[in-house]
This record gives structure tokens, sequence and C-alpha cells, in this order.
């Protein structure tokens, strides 16, 4: 017991270590993901000692629904056919690491050692860093706006093989710069420019220091994404300004919220039972696909039409066998045709990876993730600014994962499958979503974060003050 | 002042762009038919603009030896010492030419094994990669895979300068653009000019090898054949000296005659020819797969 009372003198120091880990982990420092893996898996160890005990009844029991959906979406993208084999007992590691950093997330907000500016900062300067450095060994290689300037004669030939110059950049993956298609990197400038929406709420002259380090990190990003030009990236950037804007002018409108919040939800009931028709589809051999095969309106919706071209192989795959329904695509030479498909629905590759349950999972996951943010939104203290930025991020990585996700960056290493779940990206972003982590399950006008084991004041004492008063926000 | 200091200095960084990537772009899909007709690699690249100061020609016609050996056997001109591979731990392999494993290691294939770009990277880059990547036949990547020449040929740089070499291979095979000569023999007349950087000048001395009356393979399908000669056969013992600074290759060819494998009705199919500008003839072009230097090393 001594030694967990010292530790409860050590959140400075934990929060400090992980703010170092998710920045290393947000520059991919080396694209050494297992490093990346132990070192947050160590950390989260020492996290869960010093934060154990702090958790209410409520709290304990929104964060075991929430923490158990990522642990069975781990289990299954961890140990699902398609990169079983392929990566041995790091599949172990990995399993650990996806929980680890949500759990680090969750952690760094309750330790309140840090300004949730810090946290962001943090993360942004380093995804900023490692655009900046990029960007410019780009530049130097292929000029600026090179996407439309050799947009007539975009081929290059490389070892033999033709490649498009307009879909790939020099990326630095760890020690080396890397042609790497600018769907995979355009995320980045996407993330970074979401920085931008906090020049809302901060004002230049009293907080000049954060205004210029948000107007920084998002300039970055922007010019990014400008110089090259990723137009497909930069409208990504369109749901993100929808988002800034409904938060900047419509926030604490009565119904705006739950417009919304019900939109989004909405949103994904239709995704998912349009799913299932898609997988009843490509699954064949039946009545419904029969019809669909007839009526020339579903037959463009659910098979003539470039992202089910390249879904439908994929559902129809996992549908041969029930150890591929569940547990993913086997690693075989019968699927390679499939596992090469790039499917751009980060939902999708999980299928591939993990199988059906996978995918149920995730979706589980996503609008339980609404629920979250909805109740981040509502119940947090954190300033306008960080809220903003946060909305902004989340939503723009997942829209973007899942709608442009390259599960194959590395364009002159074309058979390098890059899985979602493991990547550092999905990891510093799973430590932010468990930053937002806000329990769903709390009686109205219980306070979350608010310790038992401390004495009201010593509570009040080390929550920061913020400048903003946040009214009954509908958001 | 500071800030324009940094602005200078940012802007100046750029001066160092070199724009590597875009030095070599093509439309969509260039070269990437099969139909050779319409795609003809027709380039000299600057080679035909340098300054020759020395010729020496060589013929190298009785030491050019060309086949297709069949599973197994060995090819023919080539001692047994370059058709096999000693791996780092002594374990001997040989090198087969019928197996085309594109690249990933060594492989067992005679192609993939003695390929420029596995000596140096530097081979990879731009459209004549394919001149080098190992793969000797069309093996499912047809077009792809292939150079194809009308007999003005070709001129490259190569990436590096030659420092040192023994033998000089290329794989290829002939093509007509009519029906009525599958598996023919083309006659063939080849002219290899290797061009070696005059040091402290801006000249170059050229060595012209000519290989005349080369039984070339045609219509064969896809199926290329190697064509080979040692550098100390045509240049003699100073080849070493020779060939240490050459950068450049030019490679032509005309066809003398064209020789069916059956009785050939030349009235019905006509008499193909080597020039692509000839519109009332069927073309004749050397479909060229690989140049192989092995074993060299570059600077």
């Amino acid at each position: 017991m001594n030694f967990l009372k010292k530790l409860s003198n050590a959140d400075s120091l934990v929060a400090f270590l992980i703010l170092e880990c998710l920045a290393i982990t947000g520059f991919a420092l080396g694209g050494i993901n297992t490093v990346f893996y132990v070192i947050g898996i160590l950390l989260s160890i020492f996290t869960v000692f010093l934060v154990y005990n702090r958790f209410s009844k409520n709290e304990a029991k929104s964060l075991l629904l929430f923490m158990g959906l990522m642990l069975l979406i781990s289990i299954f993208i961890s140990f699902g056919n398609l990169l079983r084999n392929a990566y041995g007992a790091t599949n172990v590691l990995v399993l650990l690491a996806i929980n680890a950093f949500l759990f680090m997330g969750i952690a760094l907000r309750r330790f309140k050692s840090f300004a949730p500016e810090t946290i962001l900062l943090t993360i942004g300067s380093a995804l900023a860093l490692l655009t900046l450095v990029s960007m410019i060994y780009s530049w130097t290689q292929y000029g600026f706006f090179y996407a439309l300037q050799y947009k007539d004669t975009p081929i290059y030939f490389y070892n033999a093989e033709l490649f498009n110059i307009t879909k790939e950049g020099f990326w630095l993956q760890g020690f080396a710069f890397k042609e790497t298609s600018i769907a995979s990197t355009g995320v980045f400038g996407v993330l970074e420019s979401c920085f931008l929406l906090g020049l809302f709420y901060v004002s230049p002259k009293r907080d000049k220091i954060k205004f210029s380090l948000f107007l920084v990190i998002g300039l970055i990003g922007l010019i990014y994404l400008i110089t090259i030009p990723n137009l497909i990236a930069l409208a990504f950037l369109i749901p993100v300004a929808f988002v800034g804007v409904i938060y900047r002018f419509l926030k604490g409108k009565k119904y705006t919220g739950r417009i919304v919040f019900y939109g989004i939800l909405g949103i994904a009931v239709l995704c998912f039972i349009f799913f299932i028709f898609a997988f009843i589809n490509a699954k064949g051999g039946n009545a419904f696909s029969s019809f669909v095969a007839s009526n020339r309106i579903l037959n463009r919706i659910f098979n003539a039409n470039g992202w089910m071209h390249n879904v439908n192989p994929v559902l129809g795959g996992i549908s041969k066998s029930a150890g591929q329904l569940f547990f993913g695509l086997d690693n075989s030479y019968a699927n390679e045709e499939i596992i090469k498909t790039n499917t751009k629905m980060f939902e999708i590759e999980a299928i591939k990876e993990g199988g059906l349950l996978a995918f149920i999972f995730i979706i589980a996951f996503i609008v339980t993730c609404v629920f979250i943010i909805r109740s981040y939104l509502k119940r947090s203290n954190d300033s306008d600014s960080t809220k903003i930025i946060v909305l902004g991020i989340l939503v723009s990585f997942f829209v973007y994962s899942t709608f442009n996700y390259d599960s194959f960056p590395l364009i002159h290493d074309s058979g390098n499958y890059i899985s979602f779940f493991r990547s550092p990206l999905t990891l510093v972003m799973l430590a932010l979503l468990g930053y937002v982590y806000t329990p769903i399950l709390l009686k109205d006008g219980e306070e979350y974060g608010k310790e038992p084991s401390l004495k009201k004041e010593e509570v009040t004492k080390k929550t920061p003050v913020h400048d903003y008063d946040f009214g009954d926000d509908d958001l | 002042m500071k800030i324009k200091s940094i602005l200078i200095l940012s802007i100046t960084s750029f001066m160092l762009m070199s724009c590597n990537k875009t030095n070599e772009l093509y439309p969509g899909y260039a070269y990437d038919t099969g139909k050779f007709e319409t795609n003809y690699y027709l380039e000299h690249n600057n080679v035909d603009q340098i300054n020759v100061s020395k010729t020496t020609e060589f013929d190298a016609s009785k030491y050019t030896y060309i086949s297709n050996p069949t599973f197994g056997k060995k090819i023919t001109g080539l001692t047994e010492n370059d058709q096999t591979y000693t791996s780092p731990s002594g374990e001997k392999k040989f090198l087969e030419w019928n197996i085309d494993t594109p690249i990933e290691d060594y492989g067992t294939g005679y192609g993939p094994t003695e390929n420029l770009s596995s000596i140096d990277d530097s081979f990879k880059n731009g459209f004549l990669s394919r001149l080098y990547d190992g793969r000797v036949r069309c093996d499912g990547y047809y077009a792809k895979s292939r150079v194809q020449l009308n007999k003005t040929g070709y001129s490259s740089f190569f990436p590096k300068q030659l420092v040192d070499s023994r033998y000089f291979a290329m794989a290829l095979r002939g093509q007509t653009s009519c029906e009525g000569y599958e598996y023919s023999t083309a006659i063939t007349d080849f002219k290899l000019t290797l061009y070696k950087h005059i040091s402290n000048s801006n000249d170059y001395e050229a060595y012209v090898v000519s290989m005349n009356d080369i039984l070339v393979p045609s219509n064969t399908h896809g199926i290329s054949s190697l064509m080979c000669f040692y550098f100390v056969d045509v240049f003699g013992l100073n080849y070493q000296t020779m060939l240490n600074g050459v950068v450049a290759m030019t490679l032509t060819f005309s066809l003398d005659q064209l020789i069916s494998s059956d009785s050939g009705d030349y009235e019905k199919y006509g008499i193909p020819v080597d020039d692509k500008d000839d519109e009332k003839h069927p073309h004749f072009c050397i479909m060229l797969y690989e140049i192989m230097i092995p074993r060299s090393s570059w600077r």
C-alpha cells in the first residue's frame, strides 16, 4: 500500500510521460510501432495503479462499457486471421497497446496535471512537425502544386513499375523519406487544419501565444494540403468547417444539439442497415441479390459504383466460411486479390482483418463515442477552443478514415498492408478519444472526475480555472 | 529585420529544389499497350548530343552468342561460373534462365539475380528501369516488361559510371506487326556503342561494337533469348581500362532477313521492314527485355 501511496504523488510525472509518449508516437519516429506499443503499455500499467480507485461506481460502469467494447475490437484486430501469423507474438502487444493508449487518454484527463490546451498542443505540434519536415522535402523533390502542374503527364516509372506522381508525396517514415500516398498523409493536414477552429475562441491580443500556436499548427496542415494540392483531403475540411460553424454559431440554441446528435445517430443506423443488405447481396446466390441485379437503381447502388465495387469482394470473401466470417480473411493465395483491394474504409478493412464481429463492435463503439462526445461537450469544463478542436479532430479523423483510408500507403512497397488500428496515428487518436471520454451513465448533476477519496476542497484546488461560462449548452 | 532575414533564408532554401521526381514524366499509360507500332521507344536522351572525339570500332560477331535454353540447360556462351550463384554461406546455385521471379531477394533465376537493379538502386529510376529489373521475358507483364525498338534504336546515360565488368548481355526477341511469321528467325545486325568520358574534358570516346548476322528468334510469344559477349574477347586484355568510365550506350539494329519457320505466304502477309516510317509494309521491331552488365561495379 505504501507503494501505491507513493505513486499517488506521481500524477504529474506520469502525465508528462504520457504526453511524451503521445508526441513521439504522433511523430511516428522510426515507424517502430512495437516500441510505441511497449512504452504505451508500460505507462498505462503505472497509470492503472494511480487511478484505479478514483472512479465512482457509475463512472466505473460506464468505463467498463467503453473499454469493454474496445477490448473486444482489439481482440479481433489482434488475433484476426489476416495478420495473426504475420505478426506472431507482437499481436499480444497490439491487443494491449490499443487499450493502453485509450486508457492513457482517460487517465490524462483524470490527472489534471496539464491544461487541456497543453495536451492538444503537444499532440498537434508532433503531427505538425512531421508534416512540416515531410512537406519541405516534398517541395524540393516535386515542386509546388505538382498534382495540378503534371496532371496531363502524371506517369513515372520506378523499378519497371508505373506510378502516378499526382497521388504521392514524400513523407518521413522513421529516418527516411519515402514515397507515400497523399490519401494516407492527407489526414495529417486535415487534423492540423482543425486547430484553426480554435481561433474562433482565442483572442490574438489577450492570448497571443496560444493564438499563434493554433495558427501555426493549423496553417502547416492547410499549406501542406494546398501546395500539393490534395483536393480530396481539402474536401474533408468541409465537414470540419461545418462542425466549427455549428458549434460556434448555433451552440446553445434550443434543439440544435439534439438535431445534430440524432442526425449523426440516424446516419449511423442507416449505414448499418445498408451494410446488412450489402452483405446479403455480396454473399450472392439468394433472392435479394437476384432482385438487386434485376433492378437498375438497386444494382447501381449495391454493385455498380466505385465504393461497393471494392467492398463487395471483401463481404463476399468472408462469407465463404464460418472461420472467415467471424475472424477475418485467411491470408491465403485464394484471397490475395481481395486483400490487395483498397476499400478506402477502415471499417471494411477491419472486416478483412477481424471479421464481421469486429465490424459490429466498431459500429457499436462509434455510436458509443457519439454519446461520449456529446457528454463531453455538455459536462466538461474545458475551454470552447479545446472542445471545438478536439471535436474537429475526432470527427475529421473518423470521417476521413471512413472514406479515404489507404491501407497500402507506401507507394514503392505496394505489398505492405498497414492496419488501421495498428498505426501510430490511430493510437494517438484513441488516446484523444480517451481524453474526451466522459461517462454516459452518470446521474444528472453527478460530476465526472470527482474523486471519491479526496475532499471537495482538494478537488477544487486541482481543477484548472477557465474563463468561460458554459451555461446550459445544448451541444 | 529579423523577419526579413527569416523570409530571405526560407526563400533561398528553395533554391535547393531539384524536382528530382518530375524529371521524367509521361502521359497516362505511356508505353503500356501491346501494339508496338504505336509504342516505339525512340529516345536518345541527349546521348546523341555529346561530343565524341575518338571512335574505335570492334567486330564482335564471332564472339556473340544467342540462346534460349530449355529448363536446366546452360546459356550458350556463358561460363559455368557466370551462371552460378554463390550465396554468402558458400552454397552454389545454378541460375536458371527460365525462372523469372521478379526482384524480391535474388531468386534462383538468371535474370532476377544478375540484373543491374540488384547491383545498384540507381538503376531503378525512370522508364528504362524495365531494362534493368531482371524480368527477361513477358511472363504475364506483357508490354510492361519490355522496350520496343525501331532500327534507330535508343540511347541512354547510365545512372552511374561503370568501373569494371566482364561481359555484356541482353534479353530480346523479334516481333512483326503481321501474322505469318510464328517462331521465325530474324537475321539481324546490331550495333552497340559505349561512351567513355575522357577525364578533365567535355569529350567522350566511343567504342562501337558490331554484332552482325545474329539469328534472333522472332514472334516467340513472349519467350526471349539471351545475347551475350565477353569484353575480353572483343576489346582484348586491356578491356578493364577501356570500360572504366563508360557512362552511356546506344543500341541500333538493322534487319537483314526474316526467315519463317513454315512456308510463309509472304504475298498474303507482306514482308516486314525495320523502318517505322514505311507505310507500305508491315513492321519488324526488336523487343528488348533486359540490358545486363552482370557482376559489374559502378561509381
